[in-house]
């Protein structure tokens, strides 16, 4: 324990975990890797990869069977497994450029440059005032453009030409030379500034309209003046969490959105100005002039942003500072203090970004759901908590118990001590009715601290009306019930975007052919019959 | 260092040990910092092994074990199995037998499958421990403690290499024969 603490106080010195979405380590959540498989399992991965080239050898297989682990991925081909650890080096590298995120000396250097701040969407310490704002996104547009440009000119060259040699950090090992596909890894990286532009900015409601641009090197210098600087950086718009999910779900579409328009309309099917299309979107700074005076526009996340703003880290950690004088190792006590707490209350949330993506009320929101409710799956359905009843004589007392609908039913309970004392063999069954829209996952497993969780995967049948080969002809997006469509490569990609997916088969559709009279009205259906799914569990002494 | 010499033991001096006692000896250590350049300073290891030899008044000889947990801050959630260690070394007491100073060299064989490697893989091991501090206790028993120690644990020394070098404390204890 003291271990951990130790090292996550590290961690948390360091400034990489706090500098944009945070990055996967031993302490923190994966979120910018998370959020580009969102666009990998629903787009990229349904890429025709034939004409990626495949180096012979190298640890590059093994970094990428290891991320495939990770993630719960199954890449097909060698070609896939290329991309996919190619995609996960670049949307990192902005955060680490190949160093190990707790090298301090060569991190600090990476995230404290008043010339990096752009691939991060945070202001440079020039730019001042509200037009920081439109020149903080414009540099970080360039930046994004010009990885763009650098994918477009690799994939203009030949096969062996679009490799190049990245460093993988691998523990126990550090920095290791892995071989990526330049394409992908320069997209990933224009893909982690799209993502910090909702890490790091105040947003409208819709999260489209930018209302303010953030700063974190003056902010960790020490010299920021809000009404100059702007904002500082916020710890809190970091993360990945339940806090801000629906700011986290904006930017994986976000996400879906760019890489749609960068590899598939521009570098694929050669149609210029489809990635400023998107940056117009998502990038945009807002026309009113946002400052403290009006609340930043009334910025809906100004709150959630507010509770916890990076400041110099000395003083962050400590609560004092090398210019208060207070004696170094009383600050290091009391850090040491403050870290062994954090470090028990900071573990990640190994549910991962699907949850935290899809519970904007978490578990506890919403109204109890009754055992042997009929859940309507259609559309968002928020996470609700269910006590879990009595089981049988000698087992009465029962923890709580809950589930979380979306492409997936996850169920899971965790009975209290004087339960688990009775019935320590206890087992969750659910029971899911659904015609061929469910199958089960995994069983109940009980982990190491009794709670038992299932699983179950939820498929939605979709289909577009069928008709024509192709989406040409139809507006650039067209909404299909709860999904949207967009043309590309090959056909049409539907994303259906009321109901958060799990990677590759749920909600995702691939739809060929598309189109037809009723997409082209822009009426067209998405049927999403997902039938019933009803709940039930029982607790057994065995 | 100079505090720990004088946080030696004054009242309770190890007695010199006879010509030629056997001993044996139970140690846990741990490590967290590390500064193998363009690596994580943070290396969190931690481990168990035993210890046993012969030693004359002054100069011993042992054989050395232990297995060595590795914790990852880049991506694992928890401890790994790291490596087993094995090696010959040699000790020097001194300073009234309140201290001592000791080498082991030997194997490091891995213990878990890495990213790039398959358990089973061997490699070498090294173990320098500057200055323990020894405390008699009865019945033969010594408790030492070695604030700061090093050691090389390299269980994979061809492709990419595995090259883990910890700074250690360790806390054992051990019993001679009179």
């Amino acid at each position: 324990m003291r271990q951990g603490a130790l090292l996550c106080a590290l961690l948390l010195c360091a400034a990489p975990a706090a500098h944009g979405f945070a990055l996967r380590t031993a302490f923190t959540d994966p979120c910018h890797e998370s959020l580009a498989l969102y666009a990998w399992s629903r787009y990229l991965v349904d890429l025709p990869m034939d004409g990626v080239p495949v180096p012979a050898d190298g640890p590059w297989r093994e970094v990428a069977d290891d991320l495939a682990r990770t993630y719960e991925l199954q890449p097909e081909s060698d070609a896939e497994r290329l991309v996919l650890v190619s995609l996960l080096l670049g949307v990192r590298f902005p955060d680490a450029e190949g160093h190990a995120l707790t090298d301090l000396e060569n991190i600090r250097v990476v995230h404290a440059h008043p010339d990096a701040q752009a691939p991060h969407t945070l202001r440079h310490p020039s730019d001042d005032g509200p037009d920081g704002n439109a020149r903080a996104l414009a540099a970080a547009r360039a930046f994004i453009r010009s990885q763009v440009e650098e994918a477009r000119a690799r994939l203009q060259r030949p096969g062996p030409e679009q490799l190049l040699t990245v460093k993988a950090v691998l523990d126990h090992y550090g920095p290791v030379p892995v071989s990526a596909w330049a394409p992908a890894f320069h997209l990933g990286q224009a893909l982690h500034a799209v993502q910090d532009s909702f890490a790091h900015s105040l947003r409208d409601a819709e999260h489209q309209r930018v209302f303010h641009v953030m700063n974190y090197v003056e902010a960790i210098n020490g010299s920021l003046v809000e009404s100059r600087d702007g904002l500082p950086h916020s710890q809190t718009l970091d993360t990945c969490g339940v806090g801000n999910a629906p700011l986290v779900q904006a930017a994986a579409d976000a996400s879906l959105d760019f890489l749609v328009a960068a590899l598939g309309d521009e570098l694929l099917e050669g149609r210029p100005g489809a990635v400023d299309v998107v940056l117009d979107r998502w990038m945009t700074p807002a026309v009113a002039t946002c400052t403290r005076e009006n609340a930043y526009c009334d910025a809906p996340w100004l709150g959630f942003a507010s509770q916890d703003f990076t400041r110099p880290y000395l003083s962050r950690a400590f609560g004092c500072s090398a210019a208060d004088g207070a004696p170094v190792l009383a600050c290091a006590l009391v850090l040491l203090g403050l870290l062994r707490r954090r470090a028990r209350t900071g573990a990640p949330l190994l549910l991962g970004l699907l949850l935290a993506l899809h519970a904007p009320g978490a578990f506890a929101q919403g109204r109890p759901a009754t055992v042997g409710e009929v859940l309507d799956v259609t559309g968002l359905s928020p996470r609700r908590s269910v006590t879990v009843p009595a089981p049988g004589p000698g087992c009465a007392a029962v923890g709580d118990g809950r589930y979380a609908v979306g492409p997936a039913l996850n169920v899971e309970a965790t009975p209290s001590e004087p339960l688990r004392a009775r019935c320590p063999t206890a087992t969750l069954e659910v029971d899911v009715r659904s015609p061929a829209a469910v199958r089960l996952e995994h069983g109940a497993v009980t982990d190491a601290e009794g709670t038992l969780r299932t699983r179950f995967r939820l498929t939605f049948p979709a289909a577009c009306v069928t008709g024509g080969d192709r989406c040409a002809g139809l507006p650039a997006e067209l909404s299909l019930g709860n999904a949207s469509c967009r043309p590309s490569r090959g056909g049409c990609v539907c994303v259906q975007r009321a109901l958060e997916a799990q990677p590759r088969d749920d909600v995702r559709q691939r739809v060929r052919p598309c189109a037809a009279e009723g997409a082209a009205a822009g009426h067209g259906q998405l049927p999403l019959d997902v039938g019933e799914v009803r709940w039930m569990e029982r607790w057994t002494r065995q | 260092m100079s505090w720990i010499l004088l946080a030696a033991p004054a009242d309770g001096p190890a007695a010199p040990p006879p010509p030629r006692a056997f001993f044996a000896a139970v140690e846990v250590h741990g490590s967290l910092l590390s500064d193998v350049p363009n690596r994580s300073l943070a290396t969190a290891t931690l481990g168990y092994g035993v210890r046993g030899g012969i030693r004359g008044t002054r100069w011993g000889a042992f054989l050395h074990v232990e297995q060595n947990a590795w914790r990852g801050v880049e991506a694992a959630q928890g401890f790994d199995a790291g490596a087993l260690n094995v090696g010959l070394g040699g000790e020097l007491h001194f300073a009234d037998g309140r201290c001592r100073t000791a080498l082991a060299l030997g194997t490091s064989t891995l213990l878990f499958r890495t990213v790039l490697d398959a358990p089973g893989t061997t490699g070498m091991f090294v173990d320098v421990r500057p200055v323990g501090l020894r405390w008699s206790l009865p019945r033969g028993f010594t408790l030492q403690f070695d604030p700061l120690t090093a050691a090389i644990v390299a269980p994979v020394l061809g492709g990419i290499p595995l090259v883990q070098l910890e700074y250690r404390t360790l806390l054992s204890v051990e019993w001679a024969s009179r």
